[in-house]
């Protein structure tokens, strides 16, 4: 309802207009992230889809890859206010979150004045949020899901556009917390952050080592980004799209009757119905990209791995051979699509 | 209405069209396939149950519109709804879904369904349902119109006496004679048949009034037309061909023992027997050779231009025939084929200028359909 009153007050051809913004905005931010970040192109353009569908990424990679540098020049050419957690084994939530501090004023006067964390901007970086403690995890929870704190009591919402970008390395294992699986789900796309190829290296090398620093041009701004946001939330989606959609988080359930014997054989629980949104919003993400108002099923598939990678839990048998989620959704894709094709 | 509501109704209208039109393909492509089969197999039944002609006629009836009728409820069956026509469309036109999403928005007000309405509504305007729903029914055509072929050759099959019918009345085959079957107990149609292409043939006017010795030239002369196509293009057509076909005729029902022997039979005996009598009848036919005792000694030459034109047409070996006259073989195989084509070339014309009196032209035809079934073999 809401997406449809918002929809009313645009005529067609504003609609049509942002689109076209949406597009420029897409491009520009590609361009500028392209200055500072060197190479991992469809890993720049599944953030920028995350983003755009109000959602939160997951990046796992080695250190050193330039995770944060990318997170933060996607707020520096948005101009939008940046916040970076480091997350310890130490990290409380209120570090997180915010809280009440006794303070002084000039009349001599105390009170209790809320102190925001570093939550309340538009987007967060939560560096190695897997070595946080479980409790500190949790007070990302509600920020993520329902997109406000409370802290004493008091219910605070945060400013959108809001998008959390979690980072874990996937090597030092050693003192973590591993996320649990409601939390894991919370997060729109898990993207893997491969090493860059020499000539990638080459040219990170070129420019970090340098006196000449790039610098993102910042443009747009909240209330545009939130404008463009909800352009993408009013694009349609077709009937063969959402069916497609459908069977495939049907089929990553091994109790269902058309998951493909891999999935049987190697997954304990299959993906939740959050999957399906995400899969949703990014296909219309990339419907509006492609300069069409309604998603078609070429828009469902680039989105099927990140949105499900994460989501999928292996059984015994899939641990033990090392069968990673990323294969069991790719054979869920050709089970599926494959059939619907035929 | 809303201009919403107007693009919705018009892409609905649309999309209908283009149902009717995948319904009309189907229906045709189902009655060919349908009406072939049914005619194939009742074509089959009567090839196999010598079916008269009205039974036949009414069994392809019946079976076509049995096809019709199968082939409407099975185009109304398999119709597709509104939103699988329009998958069917986007499909064909690679238009990525747009057609079915805007097919899903028609009451849907919101800038966006418009948007994807119009859209789909400027791609549908610019083909058509022909153009995108093609029929595609070059195979089908090809295959029924090989069923209707063959169905209506059957047809003619039951329409006429059967060749061998024919050979077996010739044979004596003294089958209950019907109005179904066509075929008579008494004295062979063949036979009779043969008799009157004879007389025919020897009133023409071209034959009439010959002496002997013309006879004699005009055997001598047959024997040579024998001998290439070249010397075929000279002779009367019209005598030419009716001999012919009433020497055809008249040996058709004879003994079919090899030529040796019965040009061996014509020249001991020199008087006529049951079978001299028609080839005495042809001899006269043919080249007005007089009276049959002449056939005895020359033996002649009437019989020998009997045999000649039985082999012109049935291709019997013609060297063989030349062996019987004259102890020689002088012509080569590829001569034969040609004199045996020219023979039959020229009775095709003889069948076309109606020189063969219509009523056994059916005979007449049966036999060159069988020497051509069988290879030239009698």
């Amino acid at each position: 309802m809401n997406e449809q009153r918002a929809g009313m007050t645009l005529s067609p051809e504003e609609v049509e207009e942002q689109s076209r913004t949406f597009r420029d905005c897409f491009a520009h931010l590609r361009q500028e992230i392209g200055k500072v970040f060197v190479g991992q192109q469809h890993i720049v353009d599944q953030l920028l889809l995350c983003f755009f569908c109000q959602g939160h990424a997951l990046i796992e990679g080695a250190p050193g890859l330039g995770k944060t540098l990318l997170v933060r020049t996607l707020s520096d050419a948005l101009s939008l206010r940046f916040a970076r957690i480091q997350c310890t084994p130490d990290l409380m939530p209120g570090d997180v979150t915010g809280t009440n501090l006794l303070v002084e004023s000039p009349s001599g006067h105390r009170e209790f004045t809320f102190q925001a964390g570093p939550i309340f901007a538009n987007i967060v970086l939560a560096d190695e949020l897997n070595r946080a403690t479980p409790r500190t995890q949790a007070a990302f929870l509600e920020a993520m899901q329902e997109r406000h704190v409370t802290v004493f009591g008091v219910t605070r919402y945060l400013d959108e556009p809001f998008s959390v970008v979690a980072t874990q390395n996937p090597i030092e294992m050693e003192g973590t917390y591993p996320l649990p699986e409601a939390q894991l789900d919370r997060f729109f796309f898990k993207l893997r952050v491969a090493m860059p190829t020499v000539e990638e290296l080459s040219e990170i090398v070129d420019r970090t080592t340098g006196t000449l620093h790039a610098q993102p041009a910042p443009r747009y701004g909240a209330p545009a980004v939130r404008a463009l946001m909800e352009v993408v939330k009013q694009v349609k989606v077709s009937p063969p799209a959402r069916q497609l959609v459908l069977h495939l988080v049907r089929a990553t359930h091994p109790d269902a009757e058309t998951a493909p014997e891999f999935v049987t054989k190697y997954v304990k629980y299959g993906a939740s119905p959050r999957a399906a949104q995400a899969m949703i919003l990014a296909a219309k993400a990339l419907a509006l990209l492609a300069g069409r108002f309604h998603v078609a099923v070429e828009d469902v598939l680039p989105v099927v791995v990140p949105a499900l990678n994460h989501r999928l839990i292996r059984n015994f048998h899939g641990e033990m051979e090392q069968v990673t989620t990323e294969v069991i959704v790719r054979h869920v894709l050709d089970a599926v699509h494959g059939k619907s094709h035929a | 209405m809303t201009p919403a509501g107007s693009y919705a109704h018009r892409i609905e209208g649309i999309v209908r069209r283009y149902r009717s039109r995948v319904r009309a393909v189907l229906f045709v492509r189902a009655v060919l396939v349908t009406t072939t089969t049914t005619t194939a197999a009742v074509s089959a039944w009567n090839l196999l149950s010598n079916s008269t002609v009205e039974s036949a006629a009414t069994g392809l009836a019946v079976a076509a519109g049995a096809g019709l009728i199968a082939s409407a409820l099975f185009a109304l069956h398999g119709t597709p709804t509104l939103q699988d026509t329009a998958a069917v469309i986007d499909d064909r036109l690679d238009t990525r879904n747009h057609v079915a999403a805007a097919l899903q928005l028609l009451r849907d007000e919101s800038p966006m369904a418009v948007l994807v309405v119009r859209g789909a509504l400027l791609k549908l305007t610019s083909t058509t349902p022909a153009a995108v729903v093609p029929m595609h029914i070059t195979k089908h055509i090809a295959a029924a119109a090989l069923c209707v072929t063959i169905a209506l050759l059957t047809f003619a099959r039951a329409q006429a006496p059967l060749p061998q019918q024919v050979d077996g009345a010739a044979h004596g085959d003294t089958r209950e004679p019907g109005p179904d079957t066509g075929i008579a107990n008494d004295d062979t149609r063949a036979d009779v048949s043969a008799r009157r292409v004879a007389t025919m043939a020897s009133q023409s006017p071209s034959t009439q009034g010959r002496d002997p010795g013309t006879s004699r030239k005009s055997a001598t002369a047959s024997e040579e037309r024998v001998a290439g196509p070249a010397d075929a293009s000279h002779r009367d057509p019209t005598t030419s061909n009716s001999n012919e076909m009433a020497r055809e005729a008249a040996v058709s029902k004879r003994d079919p023992s090899p030529p040796f022997e019965r040009s061996g039979r014509g020249q001991g005996s020199g008087t006529p027997d049951d079978d001299d009598v028609t080839l005495d009848s042809v001899a006269m036919a043919g080249n007005a050779a007089g009276p049959p005792s002449t056939a005895g000694t020359g033996t002649g030459r009437s019989l020998a231009t009997v045999e000649g034109g039985a082999s012109q047409a049935g291709g019997v070996s013609l060297g063989e025939l030349t062996e019987a006259n004259t102890g020689s073989s002088a012509l080569t195989r590829q001569r034969m084929a040609s004199t045996v084509a020219t023979a039959r070339t020229q009775a095709v014309t003889a069948l076309t200028n109606d020189d063969i009196p219509p009523g056994l032209r059916r005979y007449v035809r049966d036999y060159f359909l069988r020497l051509q079934a069988s290879g030239g073999r009698r």
